[in-house]
């Protein structure tokens, strides 16, 4: 069941009430009960058998690599470890996509068994536990972590159902401790974590979904399209990719306070990162963070020797696998490979850079930042284009139809306005930006970015850290009415949007 | 606890109160299906020729029959709403003569009920009094519940007399439908896009639907030929950036479907889909005719199935 779906706004307050009345013993056993059946609602019991498989290898060799001192013998579980527990990731979403691409086999629905469909299988959750898992196993051979012995709590490790689906992928030194502590209800956290949900309900329902109603038409015939409307559409799919996940994480994280767990913060205002590096510092910080430890530094131990490039080198390789990780098609692959070019490209020249600005007394200077967030912010725009568009064909004619026609759109403008204003011209220029949605429609999805701009300048500067739960009692309760009134009246129902992560 | 309990009821209970003056506000509202259904009663009488299907059963305009005709097709409409539709009203035409079934590439593959468009179902189940064909599809609450079908946003529309059902179009009193589909979009000639339609259509299909769908397909046959009434089995054309697109196997799977019941109840099958008399002047989308080429298409068919079926 989606987050976004009236039937989890039934689910996760039955599972709370359930988790409530029970007793400290049984409360880690309410939580996997609820989870399982969480992931059964998807209809894939393959997927059940998948998770399962995962955890009990992951469980069963996490005991085995504490328990062996012989660094022979734990190598050797941890490479077994990781084979198996990529199994069911590469058979589930990679082997029969291959298969089929290279005509190898021919897959149908009935000889499946019903999970294999014309668009692949369901995968939901499956790249995210796995990689969870990878690092459990990871961080006991480090011995940065002891393995868990309760198989009933390890399980709730892995399918806890606020991060089940999409993530955070949680490292077991961060989340384990926490389903061992006793429960007390906390009022405040609870609060928080409601406000959290609603939070989350805005960024997906009233805006993400919105904005899809205006990249889809676009997108999914995009080689009708060419210069302005199409780079509008673009800097929309950028948002658009960002309430989506970002509005899920909150959704998680905030049902996961509710049971006074702190599962870790995906998203630190990501668009606003003056470099690359910084961007992934700030998105999928999860999933960034993942990657980092458990494939780049090791790359880079490796090519220690090759000092600056073999650092870039690791962050290609890195970030190849990222777009790997999200998807085999051709859109995945090259939008991992641009980021791994950005990061390489930063890793050598970044210092040349700095000390270039250092010397000019520019580094200080806030026109170059806001020139560094503008580039950075371009620059992943230019990279989603490949992430959204529907075949490799689609994305490689956006991204060399995206500046075609803007000096004549320009030359437009501006003979529309000087020396004096001509309205047919401005209509002109600016009916194609409306991407064929009504005016209304448009008013109101500029409304509300303008109304999250504006939110987004002020709370920051208010002193409630928690805003707007530390505001008098009438201001929080006009914002809660305020909210429950977007959410109703402003968000985008019946559009058939589903999480844009689910897929991957 | 209690006192978060006592919030929640505080936040939420304004607009449960709202909840019935928002149903009884909502149920004076229009719809398609509702205005599908009056124009249709309002002539049962009459009617010789009653035509099914999805939007693609909107390439038949009945205007240009020589007989009463009345078109039932729906966006997103398969096989099991057209054999029910066609149950439902069976009787009470006794002039009817003929039903023409459209039989498109995804019409055996492919179930509303399991589709993206499922939500459609509510409007069978709510005004029509079709039941849902799965089960399960009666834990959706829009098949109880107008606010659940049109969301508190079409109730302040409704309010402010600015209604308007996003699934509505224009209609005439034949049910064919107008709005929307003037223009030849010249896009129809953009094979990339052609794939990326068929293979959305083919993200919808779904091989076990295949027993289902021929079951209802027969049973609407038989109760046709058991009043006395043709059926005529037909695929609408297609534009060539479509059709090239599909697949192969799914084609000649489709094809034999189709002729086994064609033997199995003696019925004529007329396939359109390449049908070169239709050029993009005639088509809004790559499957789907625009009015120019439903009245071009629609006088074929008088042609070559109406009169020779009737007489």
């Amino acid at each position: 069941m989606a987050f976004n779906s009236f039937n989890y706004f039934v689910f996760f307050p039955i599972v709370f009430i359930i988790f409530y009345l029970a007793r400290q013993k049984q409360r880690w056993a309410v939580l996997l009960v609820a989870s399982i059946f969480f992931y059964a609602t998807l209809k894939a019991p393959y997927l059940i058998a998948a998770l399962g498989m995962v955890t009990l290898v992951a469980y069963y060799c996490g005991l085995r690599l504490a328990a062996i001192k012989a660094e022979g013998g734990r190598k050797a579980i941890l490479i077994i470890s990781i084979a198996l527990l990529c199994l069911p990731l590469i058979a589930l979403r990679y082997l029969p996509y291959l298969l089929q691409y290279f005509h190898i086999l021919e897959i149908n629905e009935e000889m499946s068994g019903g999970m294999f469909t014309s668009e692949g299988l369901v995968t939901l959750g499956v790249s995210f536990y796995t990689l969870q898992a990878i690092s459990y196993i990871i961080d006991i051979y480090l011995e940065v972590l002891k393995a868990e012995r309760h198989l009933g709590v390890f399980a709730l490790y892995m399918c806890f159902f606020p991060k089940l689906v999409q993530g955070p992928i949680e490292r077991g030194g961060e989340l384990l401790p926490q389903l061992h502590q006793p429960y007390n209800f906390d009022y405040q956290r609870v609060r928080e974590g409601l406000w959290q949900v609603g939070w989350g309900l805005v960024k997906k329902l009233v805006l993400a979904d919105r904005i899809a109603l205006f990249v889809n038409p676009v997108y999914d015939n995009v080689q009708n399209f060419y210069g302005p409307p199409l780079i509008l559409a673009t800097y929309l799919y950028a948002l658009q990719i960002y309430f989506d996940f970002s509005g899920y994480t909150d959704m998680a994280l905030g049902v996961a306070r509710l049971f006074n767990i702190n599962l870790t913060q995906n998203f630190n205002r990501p668009y606003l990162a003056t470099s690359i590096p910084e961007f992934w510092r700030r998105w999928h910080i999860s999933f960034s963070r993942w990657i980092l430890d458990y494939i780049f530094k090791p790359l880079q131990m490796w090519w220690r020797n090759a000092k600056a490039w073999g650092t870039a080198a690791a962050l290609l390789v890195t970030f190849l696998f990222s777009g790997i990780w999200h998807g085999v098609s051709g859109g995945f692959v090259v939008w991992g490979l641009l980021h791994g070019i950005y990061m390489a490209s930063s890793a050598l020249f970044s210092q040349r850079v700095r000390k270039f600005l250092k010397a000019r007394k520019l580094d200080k200077s806030k026109v170059i930042t806001v020139l560094q967030v503008f580039i950075t912010f371009n620059l992943v725009c230019f990279a989603w284009v490949f992430f959204r568009a529907n075949s490799l064909a689609d994305g490689w004619y956006a991204a060399t139809h995206l500046i075609y026609g803007v000096p004549t759109a320009l030359r437009l403008l501006w003979s529309s306005l000087f020396p004096s204003v001509n309205s047919a011209g401005l209509l002109e220029f600016f009916q194609p930006l409306m991407l064929g949605q009504e005016l209304n429609s448009v008013l109101t999805l500029v409304g509300l970015l303008a109304a999250l701009a504006v939110l987004a300048i002020l709370v920051p500067r208010c002193k409630d850290k928690h805003f707007p739960l530390g505001q008098p009692t009438l201001v929080r309760w006009a914002i809660y009415y305020l909210m429950v009134l977007v959410i109703l009246f402003l968000g985008a129902y019946g559009t058939g949007q589903v999480f844009i992560y689910n897929q991957f | 606890m209690k006192t978060l309990v006592g919030k929640i009821f505080l936040l939420i209970m304004p607009f449960v109160l709202l909840i019935p003056s928002a149903e009884k506000q909502l149920a004076q509202e229009t719809n398609n299906i509702i205005e599908k259904r009056a124009f249709l009663e309002a002539q049962l009488g009459e009617i010789e020729i009653l035509s099914t299907g999805s939007s693609h059963g909107n390439a038949i305009n009945p205007v240009f029959f020589s007989r009463r005709g009345f078109t039932l097709n729906n966006p997103a409409q398969d096989l099991y709403y057209d054999g029910q539709l066609v149950e439902i009203y069976l009787g009470r035409m006794p002039k009817l003569k003929l039903v023409i079934v459209p039989i498109s590439y995804f019409a055996f593959e492919y179930q509303l009920d399991r589709s993206e468009a499922r939500s459609l179902g509510a409007y069978y189940h709510k005004f029509w009094g079709i039941p849902p064909q799965h089960f399960d599809n009666y834990l959706d609450l829009r098949y109880y519940s107008n606010l659940a079908l049109y969301g508190w946003k079409g109730y302040l529309d409704s309010l402010w007399g600015n209604f308007r059902d996003p699934n509505r179009t224009e209609m005439d009193a034949s049910g064919f439908r107008h709005t929307g589909m003037q223009e030849v979009h010249e896009s129809i000639e953009e094979l990339e896009g052609g794939k990326y339609s068929v293979k959305m259509q083919e993200a919808g299909m779904r091989p076990e639907a295949i027993t289902e769908n021929l079951v209802v397909l027969k049973r609407l046959i038989e109760s046709c030929q058991a009043k006395g009434v043709d059926v005529v089995l037909l695929t609408t054309p297609t534009y060539h950036t479509y059709y090239d697109h599909l697949d192969k196997e799914r084609v000649k799977q489709w094809q034999e479907l189709i002729q086994s019941v064609v033997k199995e109840y003696d019925i004529r099958y007329m396939n359109y889909l390449r049908d070169e008399r239709f050029s993009s002047r005639d088509f809004f989308s790559r499957d789907h005719l625009n009015p120019v080429g439903a009245e071009k298409f629609t006088r074929i068919l008088e042609e070559e199935v109406v009169q020779p079926v009737l007489g």
